[in-house]
């Protein structure tokens, strides 16, 4: 067999992998690497404009498609720049594998140019990291990378490769098996677990199922929904966990936690039987734990075992891939009836909260209200970060698993935009939603370039109120008003001095519309819902490029329902007043 | 409490700094960490003490399982185990103490290693409270510098 050098041999690699997309941001270490996949037809390489970009990319490209996401970047600077798009990938188990060029194996240590201890630095924000040494190591570290990306709990593995490493020379083999003897994930329940579960479900008065992005990662929709029916449970989700179970099913009681439904936190309360699948108890979704699901026995069942009991205490633990574990877990159960929880259920959904509407400006319920009745069912909606990440998540009428793309764990402002770049490109035809606003649409505003040139049809909404208002809305609740750094449209005045717009705040800071503009996209501005709905039709219609659609919106709309932080589940505001 | 965990994991590079991140990152405290071949080449044992409540020390367990370079990890139970730890302690010498010093180190089983006209070395192992009961007696004398291993430890029989 002929040798090939390192570069060819991860260009092999992927292409053994079946990958048809990489994103990436070219650097010394790592030309050769570029250099063969410029000869690489079958891999389409997306040159984004910031390597934070390159990651969340892959990132939304892994999470609308259950594949793994590509990255290549250069050896320091490339490698620091994805640390925040690893960590977000991280968080919501996103399987993404990661090449950073390094400087050559005799200067690393020497403080070289462009070196890095991408290793060291990527540690806490990957599920694993190699270091390569050897190019004859190089195939079986692929192979290994990428069964552990997308195995057990998905997430980001980094290859740091040596520039030596990538262009000496080896043989290519990749037909090893994979052997790793510290990760064997376990798949299927244990049978003893699952007959405590099937005991707790039979007995219990009050159950309620919440499904979290582990149900969207295993594909076990259909089973949970079989679930619900069989045993009539009701169901909630956490942020990650919307789309598994369809906005109107009768069981859906819609998001839990922080900005919850009412229906959803009081029925957690008020449950004796909390089964958790696929989610991890986050402080978000939880409240104060002590006083958290209070009368609730509860089941968990999670593909890592160090997720169960961390937070809250588990009574029957489950370790398993969801989807297998509830096909186990189905033909034991038996028919159940709870009509009484569920007249009280439907009772909780006639619960409602202050939503605003009417105002001099758009609100947010509006805005949803356009775009639930203009977008096709499939659509992809992505996010950033912030108010308008809750509004999608409590207005925006979700049916279907991985079509709602948001950064869950993290809370990445800057991811949502990227991440719909890498949506859009695995999803040719489908459409592809960005709701952002006017803070974290500019955090990553540079991949304008990347979503033009590849002329990618990408709608996005930026929810422009002119400030940081998530921050605005805590400020508001908990800082008696002083709006510290968080009005994007003037900052000149001391916070307690401002009485909202003057004469001497900026306009658009920035004019979205000449950004769309200078970036050869198109851009307009909206400021009814009737416009909104014309330019969202307008909008779907184009296949050459991005449209922005900015919508100034009602400037100081809060986001109700809200539990405060570390105030317990069913201690909620909803508009100023408690529940 | 005082938790041994015992960690089998690839001799590999970076995997020290692998398992101290996880348990750092954390907030968790190391008390004392031992690192050496095992009887593979390809492995390498840490054993790793904390004082710490049951909840922590489960959660340290199920966080060291995760890493892909750890293979193994169990917590030696403290009556099923050989525990040794090794001690050197330099002291001066002092003629009016020497005969009660030379006493305090044989009760204890020690051994002086070195000596030069102005102090000795003592080495001494035991289990880790053996080890401190000494260094108690032997504090009176005056402690140069001392330096401890940190507890090793393996169980009494095979775990499966």
């Amino acid at each position: 067999m002929s040798k090939i050098s390192g570069a060819q041999i991860i260009v092999e690699a992927l292409k053994r992998e079946g990958i048809d997309t990489v994103f990436g941001y070219p650097g010394g270490a790592v030309i050769p690497l570029f250099d063969v996949l410029y000869s690489t037809p079958e891999i389409n390489v997306i040159l984004t404009r910031h390597e934070q970009g390159a990651v969340h990319a892959a990132d939304g490209y892994a999470r609308s498609t259950g594949k793994t996401g590509v990255v290549i970047v250069t050896s320091g600077p490339g490698a620091t720049n994805t640390v925040t798009g690893l960590a977000t990938a991280n968080f919501d188990s996103s399987p993404i594998v990661c090449f950073t060029g390094q400087v050559p194996t005799s200067m690393i240590g020497i403080d070289a140019f462009q070196e890095a201890d991408t290793t060291g630095i990527t540690n806490p924000v990957t599920k694993h990291n190699y270091l390569v040494h050897n190019v004859e190591d190089l195939a079986i570290t692929i192979k290994n990378s990428f069964y552990i990306a997308n195995s057990g709990r998905p997430g980001p593995v980094v290859i740091d490769v040596p520039k030596d490493v990538i262009l000496s020379k080896a043989e290519f083999n990749y037909d090893m098996e994979i052997n790793i003897r510290g990760y064997k994930p376990h798949l299927d329940g244990h049978i003893n677990q699952l007959k405590k579960a099937v005991d707790l479900i039979e007995k219990a008065k009050k159950p309620i199922i919440i499904v979290g992005g582990g149900a969207i990662i295993s594909g076990a929709s259909l089973e949970i929904k079989e679930f619900m029916k069989k045993c009539d449970i009701p169901v909630t989700a956490t942020l990650n966990g919307l789309g598994c179970i369809e906005y109107d099913n009768e069981y859906f009681l819609g998001m839990h936690g922080m900005h919850g439904t009412i229906a959803a936190n009081k029925a957690i309360q008020e449950s004796d039987l909390l089964i958790a699948l696929g989610s991890r108890f986050d402080d978000r979704a939880t409240g104060k734990l002590s006083t958290f699901a209070p009368n609730a026995k509860i089941i968990h069942v999670d593909i890592e075992s160090a997720s169960i009991s961390k937070n809250v205490h588990v009574d029957v633990p489950v370790v398993g891939d969801l989807k297998r574990v509830l096909n186990q877990l189905l033909p034991l159960l038996p028919e159940k009836k709870h009509s009484d929880w569920i007249e009280r259920i439907k009772e909780l959904k006639q619960l409602t909260h202050e939503i605003p509407k009417n105002k001099d400006r758009i609100t947010s319920i509006e805005v949803f209200e356009a775009l639930n009745k203009i977008v096709p069912d499939d659509t992809i909606i992505v996010t950033d970060v912030g108010q308008h990440q809750m509004w999608t998540a409590l207005y925006y009428k979700f049916r279907y698993p991985r079509t709602f793309i948001t950064s869950g764990g993290l809370g990445t402002m800057g991811f949502g935009f990227p991440a719909a770049i890498g949506a859009q490109l695995a999803n040719k035809n489908k459409k592809v939603v960005c709701i952002s606003g006017d803070g974290s649409f500019q955090m990553n505003i540079q991949e304008m370039a990347t979503a033009v040139v590849e002329r990618l049809p990408i709608i996005i909404l930026i929810m422009n109120n002119g400030y940081l208002g998530m921050v605005r809305q805590w400020q508001e609740l908990f800082n008696e008003g002083r709006f510290s750094s968080t009005c994007l449209m003037n900052c000149q005045k001391h916070p307690t001095e401002c009485r909202g717009e003057e004469s001497n705040c900026f306009k658009f800071i920035p004019d979205f519309v000449k950004i769309a503009d200078a970036y050869g996209a198109y851009g307009i501005r909206v400021k009814t819902k009737e416009e909104l709905e014309d330019a969202l039709g307008n909008a779907l219609n184009r296949t050459d490029g991005p449209t922005i659609i900015d919508i100034i919106t009602y400037r100081k709309e809060n986001v109700w329902p809200m539990v405060p932080a570390g105030a317990s589940l069913d201690e909620m505001l909803k508009g100023g007043m408690t529940v | 409490m005082r938790y041994i965990l015992s960690l089998i994991v690839e001799n590999k590079h970076g995997v020290l700094a692998k398992v101290a991140q996880v348990i750092t990152g954390r907030g968790y405290n190391i008390n004392t960490l031992t690192v050496g071949p095992s009887e593979k080449s390809d492995t390498s044992r840490m054993i790793i003490t904390f004082d710490c409540d049951e909840k922590t020390i489960n959660q340290i367990v199920k966080q060291l399982n995760k890493l892909i370079d750890v293979i193994k990890v169990f917590l030696i139970d403290d009556n099923e185990k050989v525990e040794r730890e090794l001690v050197l302690i330099r002291v001066p010498r002092k003629k009016d103490f020497e005969d009660s010093l030379c006493r305090v180190i044989d009760i204890f089983k020690g051994r002086i290693v070195n000596v030069t006209p102005k102090n000795f070395v003592i080495e001494l192992t035991g289990y880790s409270r053996k080890i401190n009961a000494f260094i108690e007696n032997i504090k009176p004398y005056g402690i140069q510098d001392l330096m401890r291993t940190g507890p090793l430890a393996l169980p009494k029989y095979d775990i499966k």
